[in-house]
């Protein structure tokens, strides 16, 4: 949800309450105010009609619509002046109407006059009627302009913002340069572009320096490690006993796989880093054929059973020598972890790849095997990346991809459709 | 074959003109961009090999160099860089290959081998020893007269040994060979040692001598000494 509109809500949603609260106060007090008003003014009457009266005037011209005066015995006591608040039958409406009496008795010149003055005035619910309309239109009209000039002004104060956010949106890690924002005046957004750009240009920083170690490194190892190597093998083929050769050969195997781990480790470092951006398009088709065609003959010799189903044209956006890297580590370890006359599944599809192999059950549980250095079996020879190294492409690429081992099946599962 | 080595490490360059050497090549150093474009002007040279980083200056613009002044040389990049623009840059200005630091020495020699012959042996295209006889232009191997029916991995392998004949092989860099990097998964496979005894067997079926012999231990060598 918008900001804006989130803000809008909740405005309206605490003026509603105020508004109700304040309709309420207003039906209360126009009320009293009217029965007040209405209350003293017909005590004022009957006093009036009091003080006709003891002049003299005769009770037929008083008395009349709305005004009654009786004759008591004059023996009783006077009644003082009250308020009445009662119902009468409104003959013209044939129905109760609200009515206000006030009456008293006097006496006067021996006589003893009961006065009684009435009118009709509005009920509660009449008044409620008013106050509620009222107050329907002014939440309308709140409405109305809160949602119009909430939109114009948070346009106008969050321009600044939406300039950051769009900044921060099309940053890239790549970039040379840190994010230009643009200026503003209001405090929070001054912080938090100020913020915003020091944290960039101090990632921008690491990354670079990052990137550079990681060259570096691998520059730096390998040019002792190419030394050790062309020593070794320049030894090897010098006259040597048969123990030296030994010697030699392991010293030498050492140094392959330290390299291997290097090579290995460097790329991770680079997939990391997100140094392969994926804009090409890959015919994956094309290349699963080539690469199961280049594997073919350790297929053969292991004696395995391919069974492939691959659609044509399957393209997906990936860099080339990732695409390569991916292909190769999974049906290479399709292969090597195949026991002696099993079988290989590579099944394509625009949305996923599947290989499937037949080999002993994995000693780790499955998603252990993606982690660096994780071998199901601890003993043999391979460095332990490949896997890893799958993984990060598939990180990188935004594939989702999985390993399960079901029903004396090996199974890889790479889905290409979750593009996030 | 005259090879010119540019590598700043002396140890490295001093290694790889030990090993060429063996080989019966003409081989010299420079350590130094400045060396190395003195070298080209004076000298002429079948290929070179020319490491990226350079305490003065940068391989890529000795290829420059090379291009600008018209110099007809093969060059072949080595470097511990496995950074593909380096890669593709060094290809577009007319470097003839790439080698990922660190190689194995017999694998620096198959690339140089390839090099030369793809640019200066026009229409010969056959490499031969005793009764072995391979055409590179078609793929085919001749034992005594007789077509050999090989796979593309056993021609390879083939073709590796001719060329590095007397000289072990470890079977790391066999199989580097013929998969290329990120064998990770491959290195240690018995499949080298599958091909390698495939091979072994196709030519002596074809009356070929067993040149090919195990190094225990470390890989396999193509002996000569088997010849007499």
């Amino acid at each position: 949800m918008k900001l804006i509109n989130q803000f809008t809500l909740w405005y309206l949603c605490i003026s509603a309450i105020v508004l109700l609260a304040g309709g309420m106060i207003v039906f209360y007090s126009v009320q009293r105010e009217i029965i007040d008003e209405e209350g003293r003014r017909l005590k004022d009457t009957v006093k009036l009609i009091a003080g006709l009266l003891e002049k003299g005037t005769e009770i037929d011209d008083i008395a009349g619509h709305q005004v009654i005066i009786r004759e008591l015995d004059p023996a009783a006591a006077e009644i003082p002046v009250q308020i009445k608040d009662t119902l009468a039958w409104f003959e013209p409406h044939q129905h109760f109407e609200r009515e206000l009496r006030a009456s008293a008795s006097y006496k006067i010149k021996d006589k003893h006059y009961f006065i009684a003055a009435s009118n009709l005035v509005a009920e509660s619910d009449e008044i409620l009627d008013g106050v509620l309309q009222s107050i329907g239109w002014i939440f309308g009209l709140l409405l109305l302009v809160v949602a119009l000039s909430g939109r114009l002004l948070s346009k106008a104060i969050l321009t600044p913002f939406q300039h950051t956010l769009s900044a921060i949106q099309a940053f890239h890690l790549k970039q040379k340069d840190p994010i230009p924002f643009t200026t503003t005046r209001t405090d929070e957004f001054k912080t938090l572009n100020t913020f915003l750009g020091k944290m960039t240009t101090k990632a921008l920083e690491d990354y670079r320096s990052l990137k550079e170690f990681t060259e570096n490194a691998s520059h730096e190892l390998q040019t002792p490690l190419a030394i050790m190597r062309g020593k070794l093998e320049l030894l090897l083929n010098s006259p040597i006993t048969d123990t030296q050769a030994q010697l030699l050969a392991d010293a030498h195997q050492a140094v392959d796989k330290l390299s291997q781990v290097n090579k290995s480790l460097t790329l991770l470092a680079r997939l990391e880093n997100q140094e392969f951006e994926s804009s090409q398009v890959i015919d994956v088709s094309q290349l699963t054929l080539d690469t199961l065609s280049t594997f073919a003959e350790l297929m053969e010799m292991k004696n395995l059973t391919l069974k492939t189903k691959i659609e044509a044209d399957v393209f997906v956006q990936l860099h080339a020598v990732l695409a390569s890297i991916l292909l190769n580590n999974l049906i290479s370890n399709a292969i090597r972890h195949n026991s002696t006359d099993g079988f290989i599944y590579v099944t394509l599809t625009p949305a996923t790849l599947i290989i499937q192999n037949t080999g002993n059950p994995p000693q780790l549980p499955t998603h252990q095997l993606f982690e660096r250095f994780k071998k199901s079996n601890q003993s043999n020879d391979s460095i332990g990346l490949g896997l890893a190294i799958v993984k990060q492409i598939c990180d990188v690429s935004r594939f989702q991809i999985k390993y399960v081992y079901a029903e004396e099946l090996h199974t890889v599962e790479l889905n290409f459709s979750t593009k996030r | 074959m005259k090879v010119l080595v540019i590598e700043d490490n002396k140890t490295i360059a001093h290694t790889i003109q030990e090993y060429l050497s063996g080989e019966g090549y003409i081989c010299e150093v420079g350590f130094t961009y400045f060396e190395a474009e003195n070298k080209l002007i004076s000298f002429p040279y079948d290929c070179v090999v020319l490491d990226i980083m350079l305490p003065d200056g940068n391989g890529l613009d000795i290829l420059r160099f090379i291009r600008a002044e018209k110099i007809e040389t093969s060059v072949l990049i080595i470097s511990a860089k496995n950074a593909l623009d380096d890669k593709i840059t060094g290809l577009d200005l007319g470097a003839d290959d790439y080698l990922t630091k660190p190689f194995h020495l017999p694998e620096l020699h198959a690339r140089l081998k390839a090099i030369y012959r793809r640019k200066n042996l026009k229409g010969d295209t056959s490499i031969t020893y005793q009764e072995i006889s391979i055409n590179t232009d078609t793929l085919e191997v001749l034992v005594n007269g007789s077509l050999l029916d090989l796979t593309k991995k056993e021609y390879d392998l083939l073709l590796y040994f001719l060329i590095n004949k007397n000289r072990v092989l470890t079977r790391q860099s066999i199989a580097e060979h013929l998969w290329g990097d990120y064998t990770d998964n491959l290195a240690n496979f018995d499949f080298v040692y599958q091909h390698v005894k495939n091979l072994r067997k196709k030519i002596s079926a074809a009356g070929g001598k067993e040149y090919i012999g195990t190094v225990y231990g470390l890989g396999y060598k193509f002996d000569t000494s088997i010849a007499t």
